[in-house]
């Protein structure tokens, strides 16, 4: 059976008081507060977008809470609609890594042997391949759009999370349960959804969780490098770009988006951290 | 006369934000050449008394109470000494043998090496003397063929192999007690009795006290002196074997016993009388 | 015994890997409907393999295991269904056997719902569950919040639910503790007499063999090398190993 185990199981303490949900608590603010921004911003800006009233490079002020680029453009506003930006790729990539990721990882866990070869073979070279790069191929083929740069950060992420399914649903099939199912008359189709999928996704909720901080830079690093979305695209990335050379004048521009964007990824990642400790199983086994 | 372990209040608890006890204190002594068996059933903490003896309890588990050991270089005890200070005394006088032998054995290392560790460290010997050790280490284990066993790595022999093995590891030292925690439990039954027999023999022949654990009564009824019946981590009897089978004082032991010759009675009665 | 009475039978079965040495060679038994069949062996014996291919979820290099006088081609998608109703598994470990994060009446409707079988799947389940002596109200709780004992027996509410005439069970008590095991044993014995369910049990432990069937046969090394009444083998069993076997079971000393 389990054959390294210490002869003993360590039962479960008594569920712990909160103590442990303190990354949980300052990610979640974090993380709230930057999609509420984010949100809002749907909805309502100080200015519109591309107003150039305000006069260029101007420091904050009670009017423009942020100041203005080089535009003339409010900074806050584009500040804004940044971190809608950002959100939508976080979601968007995890979205087709967890779609693209799981399906991969099944299929390679309940296919024949070739195919599972084949499949993983296929993840191996995927995961050594630079994510930039991956990006630069598919801009250069799609054109440089918000799209674009999802599916590329998506698809990276697909081939880590199909690596994680694979495993993970590999041992799920040999338990007794899912022998159980099948002499129970269910499908191989059936086993997939009643039982493989549920035992699962605890396992990736974390790498996924982490996926999304992971995408939000990403996303940064390519419109910083004039990959992402062209303007006017209110991306934090593209705006650290723009603001490079004025540092010395309007400092506001330039490291405003910087803080920004790290917020959001230490939030998710605390996030993620929290997650884990809460969803932690009741026993811990000593293996 | 000074028993070579003495448990006093014997406990094991959960340490940390929410703590609990596992073990609520067993009291035993154990006098050299004696063999006590401890039965119980899930739960029943058995097993985190023999890591708590044997100063091996993982964290977050902590012991209480008192396990002194009464061994050639006097006596030590137990909870609360510092690891480094208990290595001395785990091997030369305590042996252990698991239920699991894939778990105490190390899979990198020939089965040869392995048994090499301790009788050079506590025999001191080199070069053909030691080669010459692990051998009939080997062979008084009855392993059959011990060149090849000791050229072995573990996963290359069978589990009752394995299981010899670890028992020759355990005894390499000359330990005065060996503690065998369901070591036969993971056995088929004809290997099991084997090893049972070679425990008997072993234990006999070194004179050295032994505590047995284990969940079967059978298997304990034709090894130990005394039994000691722990549930739910309490102590529940303690007796001459002979007497817990005949008359049990406690219902729950009645129990148990009760449902072992109910299981017992299942089979034809023994021609030779007994098995094992 | 093989052939028309038979329930369930192994005819010749063979069974390797590739073209390694054979797991099982030419295995021949049978069990009647409502008979109760032990199988004995050590590890290494080929009984999960045998265990596999009686199940239908593997079929043998040679020979042929038949179902109701009829040879069982697994893949035959109704006449599998049409086994399945009738010949379902009870397996070794309680822990594995359920699914952790599904509850545990839906566990044991599953059956009910593969195999395309009417009626009020709810009532059914709350029907077994009383079957093995369990609450209705447990149908909603999850795995974990149950014994070994309480598992297995939902387990066996599981195999029960289709309302099979035989029960294929691998170990069924060897993973729990002694006093529950007579209570296992016992609900086995009273489902086996009130609704002529049959038994085959695989098992290494001569006691729950003795305990349960009226038949046993005896593999060794991937042959059956004894077989017989359970009485007659057990007080004077043919082959060595047999003896052996017997002789290597811990007993009690007399009273």
């Amino acid at each position: 059976m389990t054959a390294t185990t210490l002869p003993v199981t360590v039962p479960a303490p008594a569920r712990p008081r909160r103590r442990r949900s303190v990354n949980l608590a300052v990610g979640g603010a974090l993380f709230g507060l930057i999609a509420v921004i984010g949100i809002v911003s749907v909805f309502w800006t100080p200015f519109a977008f591309d107003d150039t009233e305000g006069g260029r490079l101007q420091p904050p002020s009670a009017e423009h809470w942020a100041g203005t680029d080089r535009l003339g453009r409010d900074l806050f506003t584009q500040l804004m609609i940044g971190a809608r930006l950002a959100l939508a790729v976080g979601f968007g990539s995890v979205a087709i890594a967890a779609v693209v990721g799981i399906s991969l990882g099944l299929l390679a866990a309940i296919a024949r042997r070739w195919v599972d070869d084949a499949v993983s073979s296929l993840l191996d070279i995927a995961i050594a391949f630079p994510t930039l790069l991956l990006a630069m191929l598919i801009v250069a083929w799609r054109g440089a759009s918000l799209e674009s740069a999802i599916l590329a950060i998506g698809l990276a992420g697909a081939a880590v999370i199909a690596r994680l399914t694979r495993v993970s649903a590999t041992r799920v099939l040999a338990q007794d349960f899912v022998t159980a199912s099948r002499t129970s008359g269910t499908s191989t189709w059936g086993i997939v959804r009643l039982h493989v999928l549920r035992n699962v996704w605890p396992t990736l909720i974390v790498p996924l969780a982490l996926q999304f901080g992971g995408a939000v830079g990403a996303e940064a690093s390519l419109s910083y490098l004039g990959l992402g979305s062209p303007p006017p695209n209110a991306s934090w990335g593209r705006m650290l770009q723009e603001a490079q050379s004025t540092v010395l004048v309007a400092p506001t521009a330039a490291v405003v988006p910087g803080i920004l964007l790290v917020a959001l990824i230490i939030g998710v990642n605390l996030l993620a951290d929290g997650l884990r400790d809460v969803a932690d199983p009741t026993t811990r086994s000593i293996r | 006369m000074t028993a070579l372990l003495d448990l006093t209040g014997l406990s094991v608890r959960i340490e940390g934000p929410a703590p609990r006890t596992l073990v609520h204190g067993v009291d035993v002594s154990l006098a050299a050449g004696e063999r006590l068996g401890i039965i119980g059933e899930s739960g029943s903490g058995k097993s985190l008394t023999a890591l708590a003896v044997l100063g091996l309890l993982p964290y977050p588990l902590v012991a209480g109470g008192s396990a002194r050991i009464a061994g050639d270089t006097g006596a030590i005890e137990i909870v609360g000494t510092p690891a480094r200070r208990l290595d001395r005394v785990r091997g030369t006088t305590v042996g252990a043998v698991f239920q699991e032998p894939l778990a105490s054995l190390d899979p990198l290392m020939r089965v040869g090496g392995q048994l090499a560790w301790p009788l050079r460290r506590h025999r001191g010997l080199r070069g053909d003397a030691l080669r010459r050790a692990v051998l009939d280490a080997l062979a008084e284990v009855q392993l059959a063929d011990p060149e090849r066993i000791a050229r072995s790595y573990i996963h290359e022999i069978s589990g009752g192999q394995r299981q010899r093995v670890a028992i020759a590891l355990a005894l390499a030292a000359d330990p005065q007690l060996l503690i065998a925690d369901e070591p036969t439990t993971a056995l088929d039954v004809t290997v099991q009795a084997g090893i049972l027999d070679l425990l008997q023999r072993e234990v006999t022949e070194r004179g050295m006290s032994l505590l047995f654990i284990s969940h079967d009564l059978p298997v304990l009824a034709g090894i130990a002196d005394r039994v000691l019946v722990m549930r739910g981590g309490r102590q529940i009897e303690l007796g001459a074997t002979a007497q817990i089978l005949a008359a049990p004082v406690d219902p729950y032991t009645a129990q148990l016993v009760a449902a072992s010759r109910r299981l017992d009675e299942f089979l034809p009665v023994a021609e030779s009388g007994g098995g094992a | 015994m093989t052939g028309t009475t038979s329930l369930l039978a192994a005819e010749d079965v063979s069974f390797a890997y590739g073209s390694a040495q054979p797991v099982l060679a030419d295995v021949s038994l049978a069990v009647a409907p409502g008979a109760s069949l032990g199988l004995v062996g050590e590890s290494g014996a080929g009984k999960t393999t045998l265990l596999r291919l009686l199940l239908g979820l593997a079929a043998p290099t040679a020979g042929r295991v038949v179902f109701e006088g009829e040879r069982l081609d697994i893949r035959n998608g109704r006449a599998l269904r049409r086994f399945r109703r009738a010949v379902q598994p009870v397996y070794q470990d309680p822990f594995s056997s359920l699914d952790p994060r599904m509850p545990v009446g839906r566990s044991i409707a599953e059956p009910l719902r593969s195999l395309r079988i009417e009626g009020d799947h709810t009532a059914r389940v709350t029907e077994l569950l009383e079957a093995v002596g369990l609450p209705a109200d447990a149908a909603e709780r999850y795995p974990d919040a149950f014994s070994g004992g309480q598992r297995q027996r939902i387990a066996i509410a599981r195999a029960l639910a289709p309302r099979p005439r035989l029960l294929l069970a691998d170990e069924p008590v060897s993973a729990l503790d002694t006093s529950v095991r007579m209570h296992v044993i016992e609900l086995l014995q009273r489902l086996a007499h009130e609704q002529g369910i049959g038994f085959l049990l695989v098992s290494h432990d001569l006691t729950i063999v003795s305990a349960l069937c009226e038949q046993m046969a005896v593999l060794e090394a991937g042959r059956i090398v004894e077989q017989g009444p359970t009485r007659s083998v057990l007080t004077a069993p043919a082959h060595p190993y047999t003896a052996r076997l017997l002789a290597s079971v811990p007993r009690l000393p007399a009273p």
